[in-house]
């Protein structure tokens, strides 16, 4: 980690009066196996390491990156990012982020236990994954099972005082699932994910995967109706995904979020405490700092429905006369900053899925949705998409129902929001899942 | 042939180019709302249909035949009842089809299912992951098995014209017939690729055309407004 740092010491050091000059150096590597019918199906074992420089000068913006920490090249990277500047258009919110004081908060990041598994052990977890969801029901095939890991190291330091390191490792299997009977398939999945590959509960995600996929299996068409739904919570996680476009700082700033004006208002129901939390290590995109290198931190976006505030890079919040929350998100050293959430949780409640369950009288379980981001309007709110679950009848799962759609309007459903569950549920995306009891929404059937 | 509108020809131009006598244009590559991803209606695809001027349409729904079937009867033009099927290592186009096939299988075993109720193998954008492609080593393995009948060398949602140029380069090593579709998910793309051949009955007589045929489209991929759903039954 300190070579790294070095490197960017030495980039960001060599900033000329009037410049500002960023060194974002990473290293990381990756593996993912796949495995089908019992045989190994794809491998792909990666590294990579790399500079990317980022100069601004009277507002204008060159970037030049390199995938290689010879030492040879680095001047070259900094002297194509300094010819690019005058390629720039001038912005002027265009800057480095600047030590804004908030402390890192140190987290567990990294276990050894994955640096020391071997690509044996990697592809006897997805076989053992395949071999477990099999057995699981006759009526089940497999479409995949997979391992994949990734470790990553970085070092952001800049010549207005930025200088953070930090470096995260994480693993996950997964698995898709078929189910056929009487001529028909319904799928399903299931997921755990860690940073111990030796400590992924492989046994409850092959578990899951039959479930979902063999508890569909008969499923006809709902009654149209309004009604209540229970969200499983893969599909909240994936409804998360698509509120964090709508708290993003940079959507804010371009007028394209349905919030932007709505800070301190009611926007959802007393329940929802939503935050944004890469500094809860349990989450698979938990990290220490973020993509400028400001320490990352636990922001509160709604609290008690009200939105609390929206998430910022520091670009973003100049634009908007604010500063950073420590949101900027960057997809290594091939390119600049954006901003975005990184690590999305809704606060939980204390009762446990079949709690909630049990109060609803009639509804639907949602198990699956498809097609949720072409599905929601971003400028409206309206949202309408395919889903597939189980009736719930007098607090009870009864018959599975599929080819419906569920519609309300983000906004509306927020409100909605009847009860949480505890059930927090860690996924291999920037969001975690609960379950969530949303009532009157419209479901569209026979 | 049915004369294109001035609208749809101003969308796509090569729908003005005359046709000899006796040949049709066959789309052999488009989707409606039975598909899960695509939102078009009978009625807007009856519309966008007549409009094109299309003379055969080759209805290949994700997963699913009941919305061509159906289609057959109230379209104003042939329709060719297919499915674009998602395998195990990507997705395979099966055409002239009477019964809908499983999805998730092995490539060799979809292929074998669509030969065997005398259907058209069909390789949708070979190249493109974007499309989720079939994998080139499962697109080897059914070439070297005499699995396939025909590729896409035009599919007009593929962005990159180089992938479509990998895919006829392909079609011509391995001695397969060429074809060409729309890929359409909304109306106004019907039209944007189809092949030009002559007239044909039957999947026979539909591979023998083939031959003759002659792909032409240009890349079209206009972004969907957004609007509620409809999820028909399967």
């Amino acid at each position: 980690m300190s070579e790294l740092l070095e490197i960017a010491d030495r980039i960001a050091a060599q900033a000329r009066p009037g410049e500002q000059v960023e060194a974002y150096v990473s290293r990381g590597t990756e593996t993912s196996v796949r495995v089908y019918r019992g045989e190994v199906e794809q491998f792909t074992s990666a590294q990579s390491e790399g500079v990317g420089v980022r100069i601004i000068r009277d507002g204008r913006t060159g970037f030049a990156y390199a995938g290689t920490l010879d030492s040879g090249v680095l001047n070259e990277v900094l002297a194509d990012a300094r010819d690019n500047v005058t390629f720039g258009t001038p912005d002027e919110y265009a800057a480095l982020a600047s030590p804004d004081g908030v402390a890192v908060r140190p987290q567990s990041l990294w276990d050894e236990r994955l640096e020391q598994c071997s690509t044996e052990d990697k592809v006897r977890l997805a076989l053992d994954l395949e071999r477990m969801t099999l057995a699981g029901d006759p009526r089940i095939r497999v479409d995949s099972a997979d391992y994949a890991d990734g470790a990553g190291e970085a070092a952001v330091v800049t010549s207005t005082g930025i200088r953070s390191s930090g470096r995260e490792n994480g693993c996950y299997v997964s698995v898709s699932t078929l189910a056929d009977e009487n001529g028909e398939t319904m799928t399903g999945f299931g997921f755990a994910v860690g940073r111990d590959p030796f400590a992924l509960d492989s046994a409850k995600a092959a578990k899951e995967a039959v479930e979902r996929a063999t508890r569909l299996l008969g499923a006809g068409k709902p009654a149209s109706r309004r009604t209540t739904v229970v969200l499983d919570p893969y599909v909240t996680a994936q409804f998360l995904g698509v509120i964090s476009s709508t708290v993003n700082g940079e959507a804010v700033a371009k007028g394209r979020s349905l919030f932007k004006d709505r800070l301190g208002d009611l926007v959802a129901s007393p329940l929802i405490t939503l935050v944004d939390d890469p500094t809860d290590s349990r989450a698979y995109t938990a990290t220490e700092v973020d993509g400028e290198g400001l320490a990352a931190r636990r922001n509160l976006i709604v609290e008690g429905g009200r939105l609390n505030q929206f998430v910022h890079s520091s670009y973003s919040a100049r634009r908007v006369g604010t500063v950073s929350t420590g949101n900027a998100v960057r997809g290594g050293f091939r390119g600049s900053p954006g901003c975005g959430c990184m690590a999305m949780q809704l606060v939980p409640g204390n009762r446990s899925p079949e709690e909630l369950i049990a109060s609803v009288d009639d509804g639907v379980l949602i198990q699956m949705v498809q097609g949720l981001h072409s599905g929601v309007n971003p400028v409206s709110g309206d949202f309408s998409t395919g889903a597939s679950g189980l009736t719930i009848r007098n607090g009870s799962l009864a018959e599975p129902v599929r080819e419906f759609t569920i519609a309300s309007t983000l906004q509306r459903m927020l409100m909605d929001v009847a009860a949480l569950g505890n059930d927090l549920e860690w996924l291999p995306m920037r969001a975690t899942g609960l379950s969530m009891v949303i009532h009157d929404v419209t479901v569209s059937g026979t | 042939m049915a004369v294109p509108s001035p609208a749809a020809v101003a969308l796509h131009p090569h729908l003005a180019s005359p046709l000899p006598a006796g040949w049709v244009r066959v789309d052999m590559h488009s989707h409606t709302m039975w598909s899960g991803d695509s939102t078009t209606t009978p009625d807007e695809i009856i519309e966008a249909v007549a409009a094109s001027g299309i003379d055969v349409l080759c209805i290949t729904d994700h997963n699913a035949i009941k919305g061509a079937v159906q289609l057959t009867e109230s379209l104003p033009c042939r329709v060719v009842v297919g499915e674009e099927l998602k395998t195990h290592a990507g997705e395979i186009i099966g055409l002239f089809l009477s019964e809908h096939l499983p999805f998730g299988l092995a490539p060799r075993e979809a292929a074998a299912a669509i030969r065997a109720q005398g259907g058209v193998v069909y390789i949708p954008h070979p190249f493109d992951p974007m499309r989720k492609n079939l994998s080139e080593a499962a697109l080897d393995d059914l070439v070297g098995a005499g699995l396939v009948d025909a590729i896409e060398v035009i599919n007009a949602k593929t962005s990159l014209r180089s992938l479509n140029a990998q895919a006829a380069r392909y079609a011509i090593e391995h001695s397969l017939l060429a074809g060409a579709g729309s890929d359409a998910h909304v109306p106004d793309a019907i039209g944007a690729a189809y092949v030009e051949m002559p007239d044909f009955d039957g999947p026979a007589g539909f591979l023998e055309s083939l031959r003759q045929a002659r792909p032409v489209g240009h890349h079209w991929d206009a972004a969907r407004p957004w609007r509620p759903r409809i999820i028909p039954s399967t």
